[in-house]
């Protein structure tokens, strides 16, 4: 592993893991220049690298600074500002949006590749940089004509900043909960109410879910019936609009990231997608932040590992280093391993989302291409979308409580001094804590993921993964055998999973671990293949988790739901 | 105005350079390339003599392999109109490299030459002031600042000497060497990146110049610099000055 930001693993799935002449030509129509396109995308990832090499040094000192509000504005930080118009200059403050309104029309990999590199920088201002894409994508696929002429090249330039503004108090991962409300007067729309936790609550364009007042009383506590809304702060004829920032919050981590209290009082906003159709529109935008925040918590576990190994290289105790010493040495193994483990996934479905992206262009397109069948297309564009749906809640869970172990063991490594205010060990630690929690906490990851096994994504998976393993086994038998036998525990287990749903519920994470076992053994052998030296990787990730796999079965086959009981004796709430 | 920035390919200066065992060179593997600093800031430099003269065009230049044109790409990307990469097999020295940048000049006629006072990985420092002298031109090395008149014809530098600041002006066509306070150079942008592929990078072989022989150093050997040796505490002032008589023998 590196020191450098466009680390090896992000060259090697660029270079390897992507069929990027097939995702060129069917997300663009043929003739495709990939090796162009590929060097574009490495000189785009060696420029964020540059910026965030220079930007890490201001990141580590500036990060106990707060946001602060002063006469209802939001300042961020210096070095937070800093940063932003670095990379606003560089124009890499949304990549995803199309070209045709200057952004890079960037592959969810090049994206997560870039906001990785950000949030090993400085996980406060991937928060703000994540966001933009983000918004501005929504805008892109929701939005009027007039809205995404007008807004997206402001977005894209990095002159206008956005947020998404769902939670309430009594919205937080059930936004059934949602009591603003929009009122539409003579075909204009006008929002009412409070919205808290808004990261980057100051900006210029909020997106905000709102309930349809007309609808208001029947749809109360569901998700029907919900809009969602550009709301600019300023409107386009100069007026401000009817909204404030009532107050910032001070938070565990990441306190470069402004998160804000914002009140609605007769505030102008335009309908994106259809009216009391916002949910379904949110839940997109849902998608792309999960990934993105998989990422932000995989940038943390990097910084926090490349913290901890630099420090235990020169810390001398007992006359030597302390990577020497068995016990330290161990912990930075399962740090890295970790790390990898976690990439792989995130970068795997990445790729997935990617080709799904270019199907769904070359479907919606007039061209005949004599190299693909469209019925075809359909079929795996599907097959995809399914494990999509899938792998998403799965990288999330893993990608970002990945970043809080590796965290954890970072500040270990560092003994006394990592519990120092100074120490970077710590700050990475704080930063991570939130990525397990917002855009849907790691139980409700893990809940979703359980929600799309049963519906069926789980065969299909295994079916892939089968077939994968066939193609494997002769090159690493006793790898795929583990992988097999893992498989089989898995299999065994679904019966007990099937009696009943809170059963299944009490599970979800053990569930989501031994299939996250299995993607990421297969996907790391497949590495293998073409990269031999990270047959040993392969091996030791799979040696290590097989056996969890294992305890994980036997532990769902053990019980049901009568433990559940047992755990409300234990709490004191049987009366 | 047109002017021609000849650049580097380099290690980058943050890289921790490691000797060959057998001392023919560094060791090149797993070891990120950059454009020689000095080189960037001439880019920048010319990038922004550009932005203030209407119809200026500013070229790049290197010398090198194939593998050169990653840092061209960078200078196309930072907003440089075109590349040239003159292909040499073997690493020139400063007199071979100044003979080429000639030839290029008396082929393309820039009115301005900005150059980088010296590359970090030979610290020669020669190749500006050769060209320099072969054409016979004026020219200001060091420079951390630059103005031009409003008709393009002369050209202000300012140099950091001992002591303070030298103020040197002449008539173009001439060349400038450029220091570290000069500018801070831009990073290449998203839309830069995605017009520089399509911008001309004409590869001309080094035989084609016509050029003796011009190689006039020969590189013998590489070697690390001897490791620091580990300092040691003192208990006392006295027991200080005692081993800086009896140890280090310097008073």
């Amino acid at each position: 592993m590196s020191d450098d930001f466009f680390n090896s693993d992000m060259r090697f799935f660029l270079e390897n893991r992507i069929d990027w002449p097939r995702y060129l030509r069917l997300k663009n129509g043929a003739p495709v220049d990939a090796a162009g396109e590929l060097e574009d995308w490495h000189a785009i990832l060696r420029t964020a690298a540059d910026i965030c090499t220079e930007i890490a040094p201001m990141a580590r000192a500036g990060w106990h600074d707060e946001v602060v509000l002063e006469d209802g504005v939001v300042r961020v930080p210096p070095h937070i500002a800093k940063a932003y118009d670095l990379l606003k200059q560089a124009g890499l403050v949304c990549l995803p949006v199309s070209p045709r309104w200057g952004g890079a029309g960037s592959s969810m990999f090049l994206n997560s590749a870039l906001l990785e590199m950000l949030s090993r920088t400085d996980a406060s201002l991937m928060t703000i940089v994540g966001l933009q894409g983000g918004a501005a994508i929504d805008i892109e696929k929701y939005g009027s004509d007039e809205l995404r002429d007008y807004w997206l090249p402001r977005f894209t330039s990095g002159e206008v900043q956005g947020s998404m503004d769902l939670t309430e108090p009594n919205a937080g991962s059930d936004l059934g909960g949602i009591l603003t409300r929009v009122t539409e007067e003579d075909g204009r729309f006008f929002i009412d109410g409070s919205k808290i936790f808004i990261t980057n609550g100051g900006c210029d364009v909020h997106l905000v879910l709102a309930r349809d007042a007309a609808t208001f009383e029947q749809s109360k506590g569901t998700t029907n019936g919900l809009c969602l809304l550009l709301c600019p702060r300023v409107l386009r004829d100069g007026q401000t609009n009817g909204m404030r920032v009532s107050r910032v919050e001070r938070k565990m981590g990441i306190h470069g990231s402004p998160t804000c209290a914002v009140e609605f009082e007769h505030a102008e906003g335009f309908l994106l997608g259809e009216r009391g159709n916002g949910f379904r529109a949110m839940l997109d935008l849902m998608n792309n932040a999960r990934i993105g925040v998989s990422a932000q918590g995989l940038g943390i576990a990097e910084a926090a590992f490349h913290q901890a190994r630099n420090y235990a290289r020169e810390r001398v105790q007992f006359g030597q280093p302390i990577i020497r010493q068995p016990l330290v040495k161990s912990m930075l193994t399962l740090m890295a391993l970790d790390i990898q483990a976690a990439r792989a996934l995130l970068y795997h479905t990445c790729t997935l989302v990617d080709v799904c992206d270019a199907i769904a262009s070359h479907l919606a397109s007039d061209r005949e291409d004599p190299e693909f069948d469209r019925a075809a297309l359909q079929k795996e564009y599907e097959h995809n979308h399914q494990l999509v749906r899938f792998l998403t809640p799965l990288c999330k869970f893993l990608a970002t409580e990945t970043a809080s172990e590796v965290a954890r063991k970072g500040v270990q490594i560092h003994g006394g001094l990592g519990f120092m205010a100074e120490s970077a060990a710590g700050q990475y630690l704080a930063d991570s804590i939130i990525t397990t929690i917002y855009e849907g906490t790691s139980e409700i990851q893990a809940s979703f993921a359980l929600r799309e096994m049963a519906k069926g994504a789980l065969f299909t998976l295994l079916d892939d993964t089968k077939i994968q393993l066939g193609n494997l086994r002769q090159r690493f038998p006793e790898q795929t055998a583990q992988l097999d036998c893992g498989i089989e525990q898995l299999g065994a287990t679904l019966p007990s999973l099937l009696g009943d749903p809170s059963y299944a519920l009490l599970n979800a994470k053990r569930v989501s671990e031994m299939v996250i076992t299995i993607i990421v053994g297969v996907e790391l052998l497949e590495q293998a293949t073409v990269s031999p030296e990270r047959t040993v990787l392969a091996s030791a990730y799979i040696n290590r988790k097989i056996l969890e796999v294992d305890m994980h079965a036997r532990r769902i086959q053990s019980g049901d739901v009568t433990r559940l009981e047992r755990y409300d004796r234990i709490l004191g709430l049987t009366d | 105005m047109k002017i021609l920035v000849p650049l580097k390919r380099v290690p980058d200066p943050q890289t921790n350079i490691q000797v060959r065992p057998d001392g023919s060179g560094i060791v090149t593997d797993n070891v990120k390339f950059v454009i020689n600093p000095f080189c960037e800031i001439a880019v920048e430099e010319a990038l922004r003599l550009k932005e203030k003269q209407a119809e200026s065009e500013v070229i790049v230049l290197s010398i090198g392999g194939k593998e050169c044109q990653e840092q061209l790409r960078t200078a196309l990307a930072m907003g440089a109109d075109r590349a040239i990469l003159v292909l040499a097999e073997v690493p020139v020295d400063p007199a071979t490299a100044a003979a080429v940048i000639h030839k290029i000049i008396e082929q393309e006629q820039p009115m301005l030459v900005l150059a980088g006072k010296q590359s970090i990985d030979d610290d020669a420092g020669q190749t500006g002031q050769l060209v320099a002298s072969m054409l016979d031109w004026p020219q200001a090395t060091c420079a951390s600042k630059i103005d031009i008149s409003a008709d393009g014809g002369e050209i202000t530098v300012m140099r950091e000497v001992d002591g303070g600041l030298e103020s040197l002006a002449f008539a173009l066509p001439g060349l400038v060497t450029t220091d570290l306070r000069l500018n801070e150079p831009r990073y290449a942008s998203l839309p830069g990146i995605m017009k520089a592929r399509k911008k001309e990078m004409r590869e001309v072989p080094l035989a084609e110049l016509g050029l003796g022989a011009t190689e006039k150093v020969k590189m013998v050997a590489i070697t690390a610099p001897t490791k620091r040796q580990a300092g040691k505490k003192v208990e006392s002032v006295a027991e200080l000055v005692s081993l800086l008589h009896t140890e280090a023998k310097i008073i």
